[in-house]
């Protein structure tokens, strides 16, 4: 079992601006869909589509990711990073103005969005990259969530670079064969940098939070290094079948943690394993609907649907999942010296809150796998996503609330 | 005569989700009488709870479990000494 120091952990505002600023890309997501919910679905190169998909991805999950990193980084691989407080806001600032204007670039098709959008992200995670892997590269930790954090970031790195080519070919700015890059683009950022991300976070927090026992040290050795294998074989093979072992490996990740969690040592199954098992489910029904879509199976619909079933079945309810034990852990823990009388953790979430959120998360998810068939269904999944995202951040909210009245008070005299 | 030992305060937190271990321990030590030890029993090392007896005077031991305890840590609890 991989062990956690906390004593290295940033301020709770360093990774809690990342983490409350997300849910608000969601918000966005969800009116995205009930003006141009039929757009969405009828292509997945649609303006509409492509917005929708960035909101996801450069906004919700990026976000996410990067508060994340900023507080498992010095926690869980003894990188700290420079500065961290300093380094947080024009990363956040940039990164959050960065996939706004990719958004706007998409949507609209304006050239000058998409150079702001590729400044942005370019300045935002080119500075936070560096101090990133400055950090992760002195560690002296050498356990495979650190091996996996720097492929990851290593990953971001192309992922960004490559579209960030894309966004400027879109602009006028580069020649259009840029815009070959897409595959790659979607197996480095989607595998390399989120897959990788997810599983050497998976390594600490599933054991962790879920009460299940360890991942296998042979799959967590080597996980990482044979997505990156197989991702260079993706994109090096010009042919589609050199997809199918990334399909495979993350598939087999995604069966790995289903057993995991098939041996966890407490019946109670609470809302953070059910969106895990929700999201390794998605995973693998997405890993056998991408292996058809390969081969020009299921027409137009079948890739969007894997896209429904990787972004908000597998990343959105993996992140969720998370974020209801890390916002509040992460305030539990700079309570807990500074404050006596703190009332238990689980007192600072709203189960009520929290149930209705599952259940729009599942109605949501339906109702977008649906909407491929049927694109007028988009509108609707937008509403559901309005509502989601909506009670996602009362709950996080709530949770902050109750940490600030805890602070005033409980503090000792 | 000497006095005989307290039994220890045990805190079983195999079936226990993060913080509860650590909130169930603390509130084990409040309740610690001179001699007596808690002991935490966990499935992974408390390492954030050491952090916490470090800074608030307590002294603790790692066990390794053996038998039907293989896998888990015993992690026994006491005041530190007074300076002499």
């Amino acid at each position: 079992m991989h062990a956690l120091s906390f004593e290295q952990a940033p301020p709770p505002s360093v990774p809690l601006r990342f983490f409350l600023t997300a849910p608000l890309f969601l918000v966005l997501a969800g009116v995205l869909l009930v003006v141009d919910g039929a757009a969405v679905f009828a292509s997945r190169w649609t303006p509409s589509a492509l917005a929708l998909t960035h909101l996801l991805t450069a906004g919700f999950m990026l976000q996410v990711m990067l508060g994340a990193l900023f507080q498992l980084m010095p926690v869980a691989a003894g990188a700290n990073l420079w500065r961290p407080r300093l380094l947080a806001w024009p990363v956040h600032l940039l990164c959050a103005v960065g996939a706004l204007a990719l958004v706007a670039g998409f949507h609209h098709g304006v050239a000058g969005a998409y150079l702001a959008a590729a400044l942005c992200l370019g300045l935002g995670l080119g500075g936070f990259v560096a101090c990133a892997l400055h950090a992760l590269l002195r560690s002296p930790a050498r356990g495979p969530s650190v091996v996996a954090l720097r492929l990851s970031v290593g990953g971001l790195v192309l992922a960004v670079a490559a579209g960030a080519s894309m966004a400027l070919a879109r602009g006028g700015f580069v020649d259009l064969a840029w815009l070959r890059l897409s595959s790659v683009h979607v197996g480095i950022g989607l595998a390399g940098w989120g897959g990788v991300l997810v599983a050497g976070t998976a390594y600490l927090v599933v054991p962790m939070f879920q009460l299940t026992p360890a991942y296998p040290d042979w799959f967590s050795r080597w996980y990482a290094w044979a997505v990156l294998a197989a991702v260079i074989v993706g994109a090096a093979v010009p042919d589609a079948w050199a997809w199918l072992p990334l399909l495979a490996l993350i598939a087999g990740f995604a069966l790995m943690t289903l057993d995991r969690q098939r041996r966890r040592r407490r019946a109670k199954v609470d809302v953070t394993l059910r969106l895990w098992r929700l999201a390794m489910l998605s995973i693998i029904g997405a890993c056998a609907a991408a292996a058809l879509a390969l081969f020009g199976i299921g027409g137009n619909a079948l890739p969007l649907m894997v896209g429904v079933l990787v972004l908000m079945g597998g990343f959105v309810s993996v992140i969720v999942g998370m974020l209801y034990k890390i916002v509040p852990f992460v305030l539990w823990l700079y309570l807990q010296p500074r404050v006596t009388k703190l009332p238990p953790m689980t007192r600072m979430l709203s189960e009520p809150l929290i149930a209705w959120h599952w259940r729009a998360h599942l109605a949501l998810l339906a109702c977008l796998l649906a909407a491929p068939l049927w694109p007028p269904l988009g509108h609707v999944g937008g509403g559901g996503m309005l509502l989601a995202a909506g009670l996602l951040g009362a709950s996080l909210l709530r949770v902050v609330q109750q940490a600030r009245a805890a602070l005033r008070r409980g503090q000792p005299l | 005569m000497r006095e005989a030992k307290l039994p220890d305060l045990i805190v079983d937190a195999r079936a226990m989700l993060p913080p509860e271990p650590m909130e169930r321990t603390l509130e084990a030590l409040d309740q610690l009488q001179p001699g007596q030890e808690v002991v935490l029993i966990i499935p992974r090392q408390p390492v954030p709870l050491y952090d916490v007896l470090r800074n608030n005077g307590y002294a603790y031991r790692v066990e390794n479990g053996e038998g039907d305890n293989t896998g888990l840590f015993l992690i026994h609890i006491r005041q530190m000494a007074a300076p002499a």
